[in-house]
């Protein structure tokens, strides 16, 4: 195995350099592999009447002592086994998959513990997350590497077994709302053969159907049933934007262990693991977003045959648009930006790829929200007024308000915290360096400019009740040029750390230590950053294990009972008619009952009163869904429904005279019981 | 793309077609329409498209989902606006009509366009410096298959990983029974003064269940059932009951004297 690619120039960021260096097109042709020594099984076995070249290239066989006869049926076998094939370097991408394989078994116990309520869940899961990951990180950041099968093969490996970690959560269902909202947007779709149907669920959905169309066309075409398409089709969709980014890397003149260890740093991202990899528009749109970005680097005007890269580029400004509002707004943000930095910093020949794609982009997400989706400024303006007002807050009163979920634990908190940290050396390091050398390339300042953003979107998660899961959705976007950056920096570091920097045990501890190799110190950091986004990201520490039924608990609270009293709502509750219940109630009538749903703050009292009547009339409530496990559990959230006034404030469970006060209130029904769900016809109250 | 290639695909595209359209077993139209859906189209377009030009690997790993999922998302908004109906046969038509169009064009095409490198140079390959290596290595079959066991290992532990997890999907499951009483939507009362109403049992408890079930009503109406339900069971009857007053259900289960379950229905006042 060769050594570790060493970079063309000692400049940092050299790996960037534009395409032309080390794209595959521009180098020498090659007619036949070099040849190596010859494998030392291969040795002993010649083969008499054998014409395989292969074989008779091998310089040990050529010199080996004449064989011992043999019968003809062992001489076959022997000749089969031993016979010579090329085949790519593989390097330790089996051993190392089968390893982080070890992991994905770890994290299924796990979970299987979570369910049973097991005290060894807990550490499993965390082992089981680290040996999926590290070993893998490691070896993209080693000097062993060897070359671009094997990065690409771990890259890809490791993508498939962190998406395994996803799936097994939940392998026989949907449970995210948003994601039970495309199911049901594509059930509708398949149902009625029509695009742009209104979902009650998610109305801004209808006027993106990329994803509810792609879930329904495998759909259609396989007879699977929509969750087994939609958990398909997110895991490919994943795997092509894994697949993409490493592609980006690679045209933007990485080498592939630079495109590795990006793709290996950009799964530290907060959302990476569950929420870019659910059945959602953002999972359709995300693949095409980094296409677009490909094509705008792979564009060459002055070149013959750039056609195809525009055509590509064009396609996936296309497929963003009519999937994804926010990647819209990122994919405009992004090509906006390579333009800006190509106008501010003209290559010879100027390219005009990226002010061509990037002015298009524009032009079509505009038309598309002007033309077709009217209702995304109406959607978006709730959280956007939400992070105005809490910024508002903190100028005027010197503080803001604080998200009402509950907090993580402390040590989660250090270790994302410890995690950011290093990023942020990792970004000033960069800064600093194309400043001292006076960089000029602009995919190198576009790559500062986007990082220094993922820190401005990280400060978010400080501002207003919604602003960490803002931080989170943002990072998914602007983590793509961090993890770029971090990755090069950290594949830099050892050449630049100035060996021997200090004299006698102080360099040898520091500078010069074996830890302070790339390898052992950016997987330390990857893993960090990893334990961080699993920690503060997708799902919150108290459901990071399936397990028995939680009040407001997304996920957890998706259980058999609740699922059973929403599809019977879809039947046995009159159509066209609101629903009043709790998050869980909302998620599920929603999705599987198609009801128009509505908060319930009509739980709270014991008794029955003119309040409550007031309200009925108020919200135009005609159904009431009544889950009595509110009388035992906190809320997981912090609230018990959509508006609660008291999420974050309560101390105990709701009374369950509350909860069962509706039994004595004239002209009401109770329609279904199941235990601990009720729901009660309220229309004659 | 070669010619060769640009017909096998074409053809492949046919006979997933026929696969999809015509009753196939789950087996077969499962992978004939995943291809159909996320692999033929995006093969035959990158081929269309790139003929000429030089790919990576990963470029022509990446490139045909990607693309198939594009021909499923605009085709579906072009099928759409036209006004056909997007189902089964629709679908067919456009992955299959669009990986045949595809190939037609590489073949169309093929002739008319300047090679701009050598096929034979895309081999992909690491630079160590200025020195160019290619990465392939001779090894015997011997040392091919047991560099492979590690993989092989891996799909097992994954699987068996799945296997577990499918099998967790029951563990700590609550059991549970429900019962409903809702007015019947599309029945007509059959008596006088009488109303439909539709009583269901649904079983999710963890065995065979014999539930008894009393029905009450105004005017002394009452009727009861014996119920036997196994897990997943479903037990529905549509009922004339009083129009005026509350009937209520009650639900018992084996020979206990409390109710298990309990549902109302108000009547008109």
């Amino acid at each position: 195995m060769a050594d570790r690619p060493r970079p063309p120039s000692q400049e940092s960021f050299a790996w960037w350099r534009p395409a032309r260096e080390v794209e595959t097109t521009m180098l020498p042709r090659i007619t036949d592999p070099p040849p190596e020594p010859a494998p030392a099984a291969a040795a002993p076995v010649v083969v008499p009447r054998q014409r395989d070249a292969e074989t008779e290239l091998l310089p040990r066989a050529a010199a080996a002592p004449p064989p011992e006869p043999r019968a003809p049926n062992v001489t076959r076998q022997a000749s089969r086994w031993d016979r010579t094939v090329t085949m790519p370097v593989l390097g330790l991408a089996p051993e190392l998959l089968a390893l982080s394989a070890i992991g994905v078994v770890l994290v299924a116990v796990a979970y299987f513990g979570g369910r049973l309520g097991a005290a060894y869940a807990g550490p499993l899961y965390w082992a089981g997350h680290v040996l999926v990951y590290t070993p893998i990180v490691f070896r993209l950041l080693s000097r062993k590497l060897t070359g671009f099968t094997e990065s690409f093969l771990l890259v890809m490996g490791l993508a498939v077994n962190q998406y395994l970690l996803k799936w097994l959560y939940s392998p026989d269902q949907l449970r995210f709302p948003d994601e039970l909202q495309h199911w049901l947007s594509t059930s509708i779709v398949l149902e009625t053969g029509r695009l742009f149907q209104p979902n009650t669920a998610l109305p801004v959905a209808a006027h993106f159907p990329g994803l509810e169309e792609i879930g329904a066309g495998v759909a259609s075409l396989t007879g699977l049933p929509v969750t087994a398409s939609g958990l398909l089709v997110a895991g490919i969709l994943h795997l092509v934007f894994v697949g993409a980014l490493f592609m980006l890397v690679r045209s933007a003149g990485g080498t592939p262990p630079l495109a590795g260890a990006t793709c290996a740093l950009y799964a530290t991202a907060l959302h990476y693991l569950f929420f870019d990899s659910m059945y959602l528009y953002q999972t359709a749109a995300l693949p095409f977003l980094v296409l677009a970005i490909w094509a705008t680097r792979r564009w060459r005007r002055r070149e013959p045959g750039y056609l195809p890269y525009a055509v590509v580029g064009l396609v996936s400004i296309a497929v963003v648009t009519v999937s994804h509002h926010i990647t819209a707004f990122a994919m405009v943000g992004a090509l906006g930006l390579l333009a800006l930095a190509d106008l501010v910093l003209p290559a010879r020949p100027r390219r005009w790829s990226t002010v061509s794609l990037a002015g298009t982009a524009a032009v079509v997400v505009t038309a598309w929200l002007v033309f077709v989706a009217t209702e995304v400024l109406d959607y978006l303006a709730e959280p956007v007024t939400s992070l105005l007002s809490g910024l508002t807050h903190i100028f005027s009163a010197g503080g803001s308000a604080q998200s009402l979920a509950p907090a993580n634990p402390l040590w989660e908190l250090v270790v994302e915290a410890v995690g950011l940290l290093c990023l942020f050396v990792l970004l000033v390091r960069a800064g600093a360096t194309a400043i001292r050398t006076r960089e000029r390339d602009a995919w190198q300042w576009a790559l500062i400019a986007g990082s220094a953003l993922f820190f401005g979107t990280s400060t978010l998660r400080f501002i207003g009740a919604d602003g960490p899961e803002l931080a989170g959705r943002a990072a998914t976007f602007t983590y793509i040029p961090m993890s770029m950056l971090a990755a090069a920096t950290i594949v830099e570091w050892r050449r630049s750390l100035r060996p021997r920097l200090w004299p006698g045990p102080l360099g040898r501890l520091t500078t010069d230590a074996s830890w302070a190799r790339p390898a052992p110190l950016g997987a330390a950091m990857a893993t960090l950053l990893m334990v961080g986004a699993r920690a503060g990201g997708w799902p919150p520490y108290w459901e990071q294990l399936p397990g028995r039924y939680l009040v407001a608990g997304f996920e957890r609270s998706v259980d058999a009972q609740s699922v059973a009293a929403a599809q019977w709502s879809r039947t046995g509750l009159a159509e066209d008619t609101r629903v009043a219940a709790d998050t869980n109630g909302i998620n599920l009538l929603s999705t599987y009952g198609r009801h128009d749903t509505v908060g319930a703050s009509l739980y709270e009292g014991p008794v029955w009163g003119l309040r409550d009547q007031q309200l009925l009339a108020s919200a135009a409530v005609d159904y009431l869904w009544v889950d009595l496990r509110m009388s035992q559990q906190l809320p997981a959230e912090g609230g018990y429904y959509p508006g609660d006034p008291d999420t974050g404030k309560h101390t105990a469970p709701l009374p369950r005279a509350g909860l069962t006060k509706f039994d004595g209130v004239p002209g009401v029904s109770r329609v279904y019981d199941s235990g601990d769900i009720e729901i009660y016809d309220m229309r004659g109250a | 793309m070669s010619r060769r290639a640009a017909l096998l695909v074409a053809a492949a595209a046919l006979v997933a077609a026929g696969a999809v359209l015509w009753p196939a077993p789950a087996a077969l139209r499962v992978p004939a329409g995943l291809l159909l859906a996320l692999v033929l189209p995006g093969i035959a377009l990158t081929g269309a498209l790139f003929g000429v030009r030089v790919l990576s690997t990963v470029e022509r790993l990446v490139l045909p989902p990607a693309l198939s999922a594009a021909v499923l998302v605009i085709g579906g908004l072009g099928l759409y606006a036209a006004g056909v109906h997007l189902g089964r046969v629709s679908w067919t038509a456009l992955t299959a009509g669009t990986t045949v169009a595809a190939g037609a064009a590489v073949l169309a095409t093929r002739r008319l366009r300047r090679q701009h490198a050598d096929p034979q140079s895309v081999t992909e390959t690491a630079m160590f410096g200025t020195v160019l290596v290619a990465e392939r290595e001779r090894l015997t079959v011997r040392t091919v298959f047991w560099r492979l066991v590690p993989l092989a290992l891996a799909l097992l532990l994954v699987t068996g990983a799945a296997a577990l997890a499918i099998r967790a999907t029951t563990a700590g499951r609550q059991p549970f029974t429900a019962l409903s009483l809702a007015p019947a939507a599309d029945s007509v009362a059959t008596q006088p003064n009488r109303r439909a109403v539709v009583l269901s049992v649904r079983c999710e408890e963890n065995g065979d269940v014999g539930y008894a079930l009393r029905v009450a009503g105004d005017d002394g109406y009452q009727q009861t059932f014996a119920v036997t339900l196994p897990p997943g069971g479903t037990w529905t009857r549509t009922l004339q009951v009083p129009v005026t007053g509350t009937v209520t259900a009650d639900l018992f289960m084996g020979t206990t004297a409390v109710p298990y379950r309990t549902v109302h229905l108000a009547g008109s006042r």
